[in-house]
């Protein structure tokens, strides 16, 4: 087991390393640069910027050195000194845009997730033991809706029904006044008040899925010999549906701990976006509009590291939960 | 991904707002309040000195002068602060004496900075009553006066005596100086100087040269007449005083010939600046080019003329406070601006954007609106919430542009034909386009750069004559070589209604014969593919509303229409191809045009002749001119304008120090 751990770790690096350089090799293929997108920012709104000027300004960024020099410039930073780089568009250095945003960030994706188990489990346990019940089925038709309507599109739709109803403005996770206020009791007041609304909304549609996940596999496993065994030994019904299938069922949704993590992290892009949250997803959306290659970079490589090691603690947590898998790898 | 997504925002507020509009049809652009006459012939008073000791200021000033901490308002002022009267920051409606305090809040897009922020923040040199009636004069903004000689090459300029820069220090041409010996003209920092420094804007010609006369006066010498020089102080290309003053006693430590070398070497560490390149350091912390870093973190620290100057930012906010030391009063001698506080707030999906402004959140909608929205804003102004207004666009909303140089025989001996490029103008069918996209009323047929007229038969005889009668199959008109021939356009989308207007005039051109496919695409592929001469038609906006004030020349080949021929003038014949003739006229219009003074009979000629060049060879197709968009304002804002007006809307944007918040 221990050497199991430790040659996964080893991987770690080597593939780190690929993956910041084929991130990197990405964020530059669209043609032009930071600067050209900057340029034709600005005189879209009618100032002009002359070659020589963008000239100037390229080798201020130094835009104008070989990618090279810039990946290995970028990557010895970040390695030597723990600097992420700066980004273009923000003109601060990507560790400030990021210590602001995270924190945010994993407060909402935390919460949302955590509702998504408690919700979709629970119902989706009970749709599969009550299949083709009235709750089965009304749940099973919101489940299509919740995974077939974009999130972002539900936040607007529900964003006007709340300002035309109630004259509530739901944008963002501080309401004016505490947007950059300090923090004090009041401000989490502020922010509990307005936190469900993305948590629900994010929420919304992974628990449409998760919810027919867990239903379909516990149905499949009720079927199973084993079931119908435990059942004619007289075993009550609630210790044989918890005590075998449930923990079957419920392998694939620990799997996808592999992707939460990053997820956590990025936070929704799009609702994020349309609901104006201070999250990391808008900005790395802008950043990879932009071409702020360090930002776009950095978020995208720390990305990645957490996908490596979020699908290393999903193996190590089935290993653990699946007895299956354990006396695989021992009989090996 | 992304195209779809906001494919489907869009659908999606399509949907609500045209079932709100369905339900509020009385209130819709019908109902629009008829436009006032503007009493635009109405000179603005003449400045004068107020007596000391009568000037006003907000009570969160006076609280800092109470406690010792700011010196009075007269020793702020200049001894002759510009006034604000009627008729000189806006000309086609009245403002009042506002009142002082409040915080207005404000959307912005993205985390470069907000546009509209900036035009309500820059202070040009000179200023013309509503920015744009030269022929009203032009007037010292934060200049105190100019004059030009009779030959209009030597232009002497007089600072206002007693004004600071927002830190209290006072600006004299020691700031010029500095700016000019130092900065503009020095070869590493500013490696080209912007154009308009040279005489006739042209990029072949002399340098001005400075002279400083005494504290307060200097003189710029160009070497042959450029009566369009003042203009180019004044709202040309959004610049402010940066091309000549600069904040001497701030930026001399980051200035290798100034600063302690150890220093200077300590801050380039400090902002891993690369060793020997100071001027990247002098250059990030300066404002080069334009005052966009008033409104940016960039220029935070910056001593400033502005009305307003960043206090602090984070978590997507920027907070502004009131510049004590600003160099404008009202008539009743209130201290400008009368807002005390203005917080930039980070929106970046426009449709949230629109429901902050819908919901008062958000005291500004600016341009982001189209007239689509315009009755779920008269709704809100129906509940009280909002102001609407629906001013003058300063742009023409779109423009049609073939590339008459794209690198294909057929192309060019078919687009270069002026007789094809009247006949696409006469296929174009304008009232359509206004109907269909300015709900018929917000809008006028192209009538100053364009002939506005619809005539699919006289187009179709054209093209006859032209030798394009013979069609193929599919009922297309085949090229002179006989194949089938198509043009392609690649619209930008960087205005919701860019892409379907191209679509619609597409069908047009198809309606004559001509077949043309649109192509959606990235806007910044776009524009590299032009770089390579690679696109055949583009379509966007353009400066033409605004064209007059000679600091905008998107009428000339660079503007997508002729890339060879704009890389042959720009470098004086080294790359590119020579332009035919029409090409060259144009030019020479353009010249002269930026030689003649601004504002005056002959200036008027030189203009109508550039136009009459444009008109007669058909360069770009424009359908309308003279457009609108809806704005609004949450109703605490005051002395914004009422229903459909007369000024642009970055004129009133320019006023911003004139609004104030009256809850």
């Amino acid at each position: 087991m221990t050497a199991y751990i430790a040659r996964r770790v080893l991987f770690l690096f080597p593939m780190l390393f690929v993956i910041s350089a084929v991130v990197f090799w990405i964020i530059q293929l669209p043609p032009g640069d930071f600067m050209s997108t900057y340029i034709a920012n600005l005189e879209s709104s009618g100032i002009e910027v002359s070659d020589e000027l963008a000239t100037t300004l390229r080798r201020q960024y130094g835009l104008d050195r070989p990618i090279t020099y810039q990946y290995f410039y970028w990557i010895r930073n970040i390695v030597t000194e723990g600097d992420w780089g700066r980004s273009f568009s923000w003109n601060k250095p990507v560790a400030d845009i990021l210590a602001e945003r995270v924190p945010l960030t994993v407060a909402v994706s935390l919460t949302s997730t955590i509702f998504v188990f408690v919700m979709a489990i629970p119902i989706g346990i009970f749709s599969a033991t009550n299949q083709y019940s009235l709750f089965d089925y009304s749940f099973t038709f919101l489940g299509f809706i919740g995974v077939s309507i974009p999130p972002f599109m539900l936040a607007l739709i529900l964003m006007w029904g709340m300002f035309t109803l109630f004259n509530w403005s739901v944008g963002g996770l501080f309401s004016p006044e505490y947007i950059d206020a300090p923090w004090s009791i009041a401000r989490v007041l502020d922010l509990m008040s307005r936190i469900w609304f993305p948590v629900v909304l994010i929420g919304l549609s992974g628990t449409a899925g998760l919810m027919r996940v867990m239903r379909g596999n516990l149905l499949d496993e009720l079927r199973k010999q084993y079931v119908v065994t435990a059942r004619a030994k007289g075993i009550p019904e609630m210790r044989v549906l918890f005590y075998y299938p449930v923990k079957i069922a419920i392998n694939p949704v620990i799997s996808t701990i592999g992707w939460i993590l990053p997820g956590i992290v990025a936070g929704e892009v799009l609702v994020s976006i349309v609901l104006n949250l201070q999250t990391t997803g808008p900005v790395l959306f802008d950043a990879l509009l932009a071409q702020d290659m360090y930002l776009a970079g950095s978020i995208t490589l720390i990305l990645s590291m957490l996908v490596i090691f979020g699908n290393l603690i999903a193996d190590l947590l089935l290993v653990w939960v699946d007895p299956r898998i354990r006396f695989g790898n021992v009989e090996e | 991904m992304l195209l779809n997504r906001s494919k489907l925002v869009r659908l999606g507020w399509a949907v609500l707002a045209c079932t709100l509009a369905l339900a509020l049809a009385a209130c819709g652009p019908t109902a629009e309040m008829p436009a006032e006459e503007a009493p635009m012939a109405e000179e603005p008073a003449a400045e004068e000195p107020m007596a000391d000791g009568a000037y006003n200021e907000s009570p969160m000033l006076a609280e800092m002068v109470a406690a010792g901490t700011l010196p009075p308002v007269e020793e702020r002022l200049p001894t002759e602060p510009f006034v604000v009267t009627n008729r000189m920051l806006v000309v086609s409606y009245d403002t009042e004496i506002g009142k002082y305090g409040g915080t207005m809040r404000l959307p912005q897009d993205g985390p470069g900075g907000d546009p509209h922020f900036y035009i309500g923040s820059v202070e040009p040199l000179v200023w013309a009553p509503g920015a744009f009636n030269y022929d009203m004069g032009i007037y010292g903004n934060v200049l105190k006066d100019w004059e030009a000689n009779d030959g209009h090459n030597v232009y002497t300029l007089s600072l206002r005596e007693g004004m600071k820069w927002s830190d209290g220090e006072p600006v004299t041409t020691a700031d010029v100086d500095f700016t000019w010996n130092d900065v503009i003209t020095n070869e590493e920092v500013t490696a080209v100087p912007s154009n308009y420094l040279r005489t006739g804007s042209s990029p072949s010609a002399g340098l001005a040269s400075v002279e400083i006369l005494d504290d307060h006066t200097f003189t710029v010498t160009f070497d042959g007449q450029y009566g369009s020089f003042p203009a180019q102080l004044a709202i040309a290309q959004w610049r402010g005083y940066q091309d000549f003053l600069k904040p001497a006693h701030y930026l001399k430590q980051f200035h290798a010939d100034y600063a302690d070398a150890d220093e200077l070497a300590a801050k380039m560490e400090a902002e891993s600046i690369e060793e020997g390149q100071w001027y990247n350091l002098f250059n990030a912390k300066q404002m080069p080019n334009n005052l966009w870093r008033v409104i940016n973190e960039d220029g935070f620290g910056h001593p400033v003329l502005t009305a307003w100057q960043m206090v602090d930012f984070g978590n997507g906010v920027w907070n502004f406070d009131r510049n004590p030391y600003y160099f404008k009063v009202d008539e009743a001698g209130n201290q400008l601006p009368y807002i005390d506080h203005v917080q930039m707030v980070l929106v970046q999906d426009r449709e949230t954007t629109v429901l902050k402004i819908l919901s008062g959140e958000l005291d500004y909608l600016g341009e982001r609106s189209s007239l689509q929205n315009l009755p779920l804003l008269k709704q809100a102004e129906n509940d009280g919430v909002l102001n609407v207004f629906i001013p003058r666009m300063h742009r023409l909303p779109i423009n049609f542009m073939l590339n008459l140089t794209y690198e294909d025989d057929v192309y060019r001996q078919v687009t270069r034909d002026v007789r094809f490029r009247e006949a696409m103008n006469l296929a174009i069918n304008n009232d359509e386009i206004i109907q269909t996209f300015y709900l018929g009323a917000f809008a006028k047929p192209a009538y100053e750069t364009s002939v506005p007229a619809y005539d699919p038969d006289g187009a179709n005889a054209l093209l006859d004559e032209m030798g394009l009668d013979a069609r193929g199959d599919d009922g297309y008109r085949l090229g002179p070589d006989g194949e089938p021939f198509e043009i392609i356009f690649e619209p930008a989308p960087i205005s919701q209604d860019h892409v379907p207007m191209t679509e619609m005039i597409a069908e047009h051109w198809k309606a004559v014969g001509i077949n043309t496919q649109v192509k959606a695409g990235e806007w910044s592929l776009i524009r590299e593919r032009w770089n390579a001469n690679e696109t055949q038609g583009m379509a966007l906006w353009n400066h033409e509303d605004i064209w007059p004030s000679a600091g905008w020349d998107d009428y000339l080949p660079g503007n997508f229409w002729g890339r060879l021929w704009w890389q042959y003038m720009n470098s004086g014949g080294e790359v590119g191809e020579e332009p035919p003739a029409e090409v060259l006229e144009l030019y020479d219009l353009h010249t002269a045009f930026l030689q003649a003074p601004i504002g005056t009979p002959e200036g008027d000629a030189a203009r109508e002749a550039l136009y009459q060049n444009i008109r007669d060879n058909y360069w770009t197709f424009n359908p309308v001119e003279e457009s609108y968009y809806p704005t609004s304002t949450s109703v605490r804002i005051k002395n914004t304008p009422k229903g459909q007006v007369e000024e642009m809307g970055i004129v009133i944007m320019y006023g911003m120090e004139e609004w104030y918040i009256d809850e």
